[in-house]
């Protein structure tokens, strides 16, 4: 473990009823980095992240935060993480002041000053005195993530938490964990919707079925592999023997209007220039880049 | 400890029902008071028979020890709460010592609003009075003891059940069938009825001339049999809140 390391999970497996939910888990989390867990529902995201926090326990394998394991020293380990599991429920009956004072009260050293501060920091300050039941579901959220920030902790942990926040909301909370980033605060964040990992995450781990089956980069995912470039040309039929002649090992694809192959970036001049020789008429030219939901499904499926 | 403790009596006192429940004891008292003026009661005959509304204090005990634990679950907030840097067993144990606080509380008002309310409505000297004060206070000690005991209950059948309705009607039940039992035990004379929780709350009955439920119990056999009862369900308690597997 070395010391950017924030979280490390190792090996985790977790049984319910004789059954496997969580199968040998591991990996970990940088400091200053939004660390994505990706999968299908029921993949063991939620499972995972409530071991992580201690709401469950662990069957096999350790989880160390900050170089604390969870399992030997859980009040020092807990003292590192912030963390919203799921929707954040909080006392409605209560405001939001009041229930920042409840959770303040269970970590020592939170001043008033800090309560005030992370209750700016996520503009609630209007209506902090307001009960929680008054407060819309974005609001709540941001609730959540005051509770969580309180006591300024080395890793923030969000499971699904872009449910049920408008898209403001999720570009304002996407934005948010960039700027903690920077300064330095890792996040775990656990979603199904794969177009907000990509915006949002540094890595993601994909897990399936109690398993990680993949941890990639996400410059990773777009860099790595060909594109498929579609040329839209006047005779595709002659284009196609024309580049057929000229890349013989490639796959190339037929289309009514013209034709695709998957290559790299720089060999499209090369084979638009053959075309233009000809006197072939190209009308476009544009690739198309797998998605991460392409790629997940690949992965997954 | 302090804190958590403070935080489990601001979740009490924001609660409106923790309000009706105290307005309810008083309201009640100055009634009884307006039905019953005019007699010969004195303010001690009027604290007498206000010490009979515990067993609505014990109504209301039942209600908040059953639900102290398993509402946290049902409103799905026990989440937030135990991912604090604090172990289960301090937050368990800071919530029981609330509610203890919060069941003596209400007892102290019920005790002090008598005296007030018997004091304005009632013969303010003494002379004529059977009872005595401190035989007052005695019947409020006993009700104590049994009112530990069904808080005690109560609380580990809150932490073992998760839902909140179910824990409230399964401490309801058990505890009102409980005298049942003790009636038909002691009916059929079946001898290991003595080892009954329900057979020794009520230490009353080793108060002068009065005879126990079952033959060969005394008093120190009740309070062996008490102590044994509530260090299991405190152990119970923390052994199932430590244990569980948060879910919802």
């Amino acid at each position: 473990m070395t010391q950017s390391t924030v979280l490390e999970v190792m090996n985790v497996t977790k049984k319910l009823n004789n059954k496997t939910i969580i199968d040998q888990v591991s990996f970990s989390v940088n400091r200053g980095e939004i660390y994505g867990f990706l999968g299908p529902n029921g993949a063991g995201k939620t499972t995972t992240i409530r071991m992580i926090v201690g709401l469950m326990s662990i069957n096999e394998g350790d989880i160390i935060i900050n170089g604390t394991s969870i399992s030997k020293n859980f009040e020092k380990a807990m003292h590192s993480i912030g963390a919203i599991v799921e929707n954040p429920e909080m006392y409605k009956y209560l405001t939001g002041y009041q229930n920042l004072i409840h959770y303040a009260r269970m970590i020592p050293g939170i001043s008033n000053a800090r309560i005030d501060e992370v209750t700016e920091l996520v503009g609630l300050k209007d209506r902090i005195h307001d009960k929680v039941k008054r407060y819309s579901l974005g609001m709540r959220q941001r609730l959540g993530i005051a509770q969580a920030l309180l006591h300024k902790p080395s890793i923030l942990i969000l499971d699904e938490p872009t449910n049920g926040l408008d898209p403001a909301g999720i570009r304002e909370l996407r934005d948010y964990l960039r700027t903690l980033a920077n300064e330095g605060t890792s996040t775990l964040v656990s979603s199904h919707l794969l177009s907000e990992m990509e915006l949002m995450c540094d890595r993601v781990a994909i897990i399936k079925e109690g398993r990680i089956i993949d941890v990639k980069t996400l410059k990773e995912y777009s860099n790595d592999q060909q594109n498929t470039v579609v040329f839209e040309v006047d005779q595709p039929e002659k284009a196609l023997q024309l580049i057929k002649q000229h890349y013989k090992d490639y796959d190339i694809q037929l289309s009514e209007n013209g034709f695709a192959l998957r290559l790299n970036r720089e060999e499209v001049p090369s084979i638009n220039m053959i075309l233009v020789k000809e006197g072939i008429l190209v009308y476009s030219i544009h690739s198309t880049s797998k998605s991460l939901e392409d790629q997940f499904l690949e992965i997954t499926n | 400890m302090l804190n958590l403790v403070r935080n489990e009596n601001m979740k009490i006192y924001k609660k409106v029902q923790t309000w009706v429940m105290i307005g309810l004891l008083v309201i009640i008292q100055l009634l009884m008071a307006l039905v019953i003026r005019d007699t010969e009661f004195t303010w001690i005959h009027f604290a007498e028979i206000s010490s009979y509304l515990t067993s609505i204090i014990t109504i209301y005990a039942i209600v908040l020890a059953s639900s102290i634990v398993a509402s946290e679950f049902s409103n799905g907030t026990i989440k937030l709460l135990l991912i604090r840097p604090v172990n289960r067993s301090k937050i368990l144990t800071s919530k029981y010592i609330a509610i203890l606080l919060y069941i003596a509380f209400l007892m102290l008002l019920n005790i002090v609003s008598s005296i007030i309310i018997g004091f304005l409505f009632f013969e303010k000297s003494t002379a004529n009075s059977e009872i005595s004060f401190i035989s007052v206070l005695q019947n409020y000690g006993f009700t104590s003891i049994e009112l530990i005991m069904t808080i005690t209950f109560s609380f580990m059948i809150s932490s073992i059940f998760r839902s909140n309705v179910l824990a409230i009607i399964l401490s309801f039940m058990i505890h009102f069938f409980s005298y049942i039992v003790v009636d038909i035990l002691v009916l059929k004379d079946y001898e290991l009825g003595k080892y009954f929780l329900y057979s020794n709350t009520d230490l009353r009955q080793y108060l002068n001339g009065n005879e126990p439920v079952f033959e060969g119990m005394s008093l120190g056999f009740s309070i062996g049999v008490l102590v044994v009862y509530f260090v299991l369900f405190i152990f119970i308690s923390q052994y199932v809140f430590k244990k569980r597997d948060v879910s919802v």
